[in-house]
């Protein structure tokens, strides 16, 4: 079943053609990596995806409908959901609003006048527990801006996870961890999505944590799909050795 | 000293002093009902807690909008004075005369204008936010002022008194009594309602909301919030409680002029007030509101050039404490905390 | 009664345009500064009430002290060395001490904080202002009253708003050959749109800043001199100018020097036909011209920043 389908999406800015028709297609419990050179406009077409940046030409279909003129809170509602290359958490937030923030508006009840939320038990534990999914349980009353990077980057990842999205997309979520936590991020990951039928795109350089962890693999360069096929055939292509290997 | 000492201790020390925030708060609470009836308060007393309870409202809903969504306005003004006007006017030119109507009547106006102006606001930055409504607020002020022969124009309205559920207590009990007796009461029990339904409001999840536009929009908006959406709502919220402390205000001067409650000033002032208190503690703008006039009461008699005094003091707290009051306080609980935690360790 | 139509036309023009003048004087500082350090200081309005007082405390000095042995063309030299040169000048002196003390610890705080403390800092002007030349209205109109008014059927029109006109169209071609064709003014455009990518070509970007800054002084200042001698300065009116200053700003554009331009021009009109046949509208009108422009295009006329 397909979750996402792009036809001949292309984002130009002025001269510069960002995104150059990707046709790109995601099945529902799929784990996609996205490998590519700096500027190869990875970050671009995950924009693209999320509404940030309104495409130029092409079509996104997500879940059977198109994606035309959505907005990005209602993409992530529809279960499109993201996390940043530079993680972005509520600084003056507690962990555990963070979280439960994301959880109300899975719910819906954002707009909730007189439900105390101290007084509140459901999302809370729903929140406390994935924080512990991802080790993070210990530190919940701390406010997100006092704790370390990595950890907002986990944070992030965190959160879009609450959201029980269809289609995950991370944008490069191993970046500025240390590397001895680089696999216990990925693992978790791994563990949570064993038992959902999510689909998971991520953006990766680290080629180890593609291989081990991706079932497909995109390779994009200038803005357009090099090759996409196994791990395997991805990463033994030549056009994909020199142009982004040899970054490595 | 074991870590899980230093944690029971701190736990221990957190609650007693949350009791005892309690504590005081009740004991103020309690205070100000019995204030028109403790010995050396008379009107003028009175009536200068009957401001600061006013205005500690505007600057409640006030903060709504700036410590919990993170948007400025300079243009509450236009909630404050318009609903002040609205109840002024419909006493004027439609006989209106009873409080328990024109209350609602003063608020929902206030609301009305903040759908409109909101609406208009919220399709920008912040910092356009501040000044699109600061534009609309005085745009308010001006249309007042040249439509006169409607509005009165510099010269105001007049509030007479209004009949309190049917009754005339300025004819039954005189001046003294009535302000005394049942304005101060409704002023005061407003407040409570405020305080109850917006302390309520911001721990709820509408309140998480607020609050995680505020620290991060690109982040709301990737967990499915509407932003845009919600920032009207808080304006909506924060421009209906306004109008509540303007009618307040309104009832308790007995006159309203463009000059004192719609010009742009106004909305500094509750700015003022706002971040005086502290922008992140709820109860701070209360804080901030009564510092606010207890210190202008003083000062006008001292110096005409108060705005000075009022720019400089928002200079200096947002330069260096910008929790206000609050932050302070939050300091001094801080150090006795520590001061506290290497004493228990003992 | 063609004459007096015409001439009634003519007036509204001129007062269209020497408004626009002032607005342009006004605005592209606080567009500039804006656009190029991220920073929308509301006292920059107060810096053109500044410049109107100073210039009037220095007319009368002048009136009083050489008002009578001085011909017309030495008096005319004196008013326009003080009103164009000597005023904006002690004003950016006043701007950039300012800058240091009030306006630098400003730039790292949260966009509305900085907002609310800039608030700050215009009640502390405003006041300055009020202790030093009190409360009631100000004006100075001799050179004005020096160059007299010319005469239109039915009326007078002053020559002094004309040349505030043509100083003003100087110093916008002025500003546009600068901006638009040297070096340093493209650097500075530049800087406007991608402050970054400037900075890493090793150009000093605080002293360019600094020069914008206090350009954008100069020009407020500027117009208050200029505006002063047909009309008259009280401290309230800064709040007025904070607001059409930000008209400026967003149907022209953040940052844009065309903008600025067209905004002036299409607000100074619109001000001076409301005030002729709907004085009650005539803020009205600029608040819907305003709410147009927003909700057409919101990056202004010319503008490139989203706002």
């Amino acid at each position: 079943m397909s979750v996402l389908e792009t036809q001949g999406l292309t984002k130009e800015f002025g001269d510069l053609r960002a995104v150059d028709g990707m046709d790109f297609e995601v099945d529902s419990g799929e784990i996609v990596g996205i490998i590519g050179p700096n500027g190869a406009g990875k970050t671009t077409f995950v924009n693209l995806l999320t509404g940030v940046l309104d495409a130029t030409s092409g079509e996104i279909v997500f879940d059977g409908k198109s994606l035309q003129g959505s907005p990005v809170h209602d993409r992530a509602r529809a279960g499109l959901v993201r996390s940043f290359q530079i993680p972005r958490v509520c600084d003056d937030l507690t962990l555990v609003e963070n979280v439960r923030s994301a959880i109300l508006s899975r719910e819906r009840k954002n707009n909730s006048l007189f439900t105390v939320l101290d007084w509140e038990d459901d999302t809370r534990a729903e929140a406390v527990d994935l924080l512990e999914e991802f080790g993070l349980a210990e530190k919940r009353e701390t406010e997100a801006e006092a704790i370390p990077h990595g950890d907002k980057k986990i944070l992030d990842v965190c959160m879009s996870v609450a959201m029980r999205p269809k289609l995950l997309i991370l944008d490069e979520p191993t970046s500025g961890v240390a590397t001895e936590n680089k696999y216990a991020i990925m693992d978790r990951l791994q563990n949570y999505f064993e038992t959902s039928d999510s689909a998971v795109l991520f953006i990766e350089h680290d080629m180890e944590l593609v291989a081990d962890y991706a079932e497909r693999v995109v390779a994009m360069d200038q803005g357009r799909k090099l090759i996409d096929g196994t791990p395997e055939e991805v990463l033994e292509d030549q056009t994909v050795k020199q142009r982004i290997r040899g970054e490595e | 000293m074991s870590q899980d000492t230093k944690t029971g201790v701190a736990v221990g020390i957190r609650q007693r002093f949350g009791n005892l925030s309690s504590a005081v708060g009740a004991l103020l609470l309690v205070g100000a009902f019995a204030f028109p009836y403790l010995p050396g308060t008379g009107q003028y007393e009175v009536f200068l807690l009957g401001q600061i309870l006013a205005f500690a409202i505007a600057a409640l809903a006030y903060n709504v909008l700036l410590g919990y969504t993170g948007l400025l306005s300079f243009g509450h003004a236009a909630f404050f004075g318009g609903s002040a006007y609205a109840a002024g006017l419909a006493m004027q030119y439609y006989g209106m005369t009873e409080l328990l109507l024109l209350i609602p009547l003063g608020v929902l106006v206030a609301g009305t204008i903040a759908v409109v102006i909101g609406f208009i606001s919220v399709r920008h930055t912040e910092v356009y936010y501040a000044l699109l409504m600061l534009a609309l607020a005085h745009l308010i002020y001006v249309l007042t002022v040249k439509l006169y022969t409607i509005t009165g124009g510099t010269d105001g309205v007049a509030i007479t008194t209004p009949t309190i559920a049917g009754v005339n207590y300025l004819t039954a009990w005189g001046y003294a009594g009535y302000l005394m007796g049942i304005l101060y009461y409704v002023i005061l029990l407003s407040f409570v309602v405020t305080v109850v339904l917006l302390w309520t409001f911001m721990h709820s999840p509408f309140g998480l909301t607020l609050k995680t536009i505020r620290d991060d929009p690109e982040r709301a908006r990737a967990i499915g919030i509407p932003v845009r959406r919600y920032r009207w709502y808080a304006s909506i919220m924060s421009g209906l409680f306004t109008g509540l402390g303007g009618v307040m205000y309104a009832f308790l001067n007995g006159h309203v002029t463009p000059g004192t409650v719609l010009h742009w000033s106004g909305s500094g002032e509750l700015a003022f007030m706002t971040v005086l208190g502290g922008t992140g503690w709820f109860f701070g703008p209360i804080t901030g509101a009564g510092a606010f006039i207890l210190i202008r009461s003083q000062a006008q008699q001292l110096t005409e050039y108060w705005h000075f005094l009022m720019g400089l003091v928002l200079f200096l707290v947002i330069v260096f404490e910008p929790e206000g009051i609050s932050g302070i306080g939050a300091r001094i609980r801080r150090r006795i905390q520590r001061w506290r935690g290497r004493g228990g360790e003992r | 009664m063609v004459q007096q139509i015409l001439s009634e036309q003519l007036v509204i023009i001129l007062n269209g345009l020497s408004g626009a003048a002032t607005l342009f004087l006004l605005g592209t500082g606080l567009s500039l500064i804006y656009g190029m350090l991220n920073f929308l200081n509301l006292a920059h309005a107060a810096f053109l009430p500044l410049g109107a007082y100073l210039a009037a405390s220095l007319i009368q000095a002048t009136v009083g002290a050489v008002g009578g042995t001085l011909g017309f063309v030495g008096l005319f030299v004196v008013f326009l060395v003080l009103l164009v040169v000597v005023v904006p000048a002690v004003v950016s002196i006043v701007g950039l001490a300012m800058e240091r003390t009030a306006f630098k610890p400003l730039y790292g705080i949260e966009d509305d904080y900085q907002l609310l403390a800039t608030f700050g800092i215009i009640l502390m002007m405003e006041d300055a202002m009020k202790f030093i030349w009190g409360g009631e209205p100000v004006s100075a109109t001799a050179p004005s009253n020096l160059l007299g008014t010319f005469s239109l059927p039915g009326g007078t029109y002053p020559w002094w708003s004309v040349l505030t006109i043509l100083i003003t169209a100087l110093v916008a071609g002025t500003l546009y050959y600068f901006f638009e064709e040297t070096r340093l003014g493209k650097i500075t455009l530049a800087m406007a749109e991608d402050e970054e990518a400037v900075g890493f070509t090793g150009i000093d970007t605080r002293s360019i800043h600094l020069k914008v800054f206090v350009i954008g002084i100069a020009l407020a200042a500027l117009g208050g001199a200029l505006y002063l001698p047909t009309a008259s300065m009280t401290t309230g009116l800064a709040l007025e100018f904070v607001i059409l200053a930000f008209a400026v700003l967003v149907i022209g554009g953040i940052g844009s020097l065309k903008g600025a331009i067209a905004a002036s021009l299409i607000i100074g009109m619109v001000q001076a036909y409301g005030s002729y046949y709907v004085p009650v509208l005539e803020l009205a009108l600029v608040f819907l011209l305003m709410a147009t422009i927003m909700l057409i295009k919101p990056t202004g006329l010319f503008g490139e920043i989203e706002a």
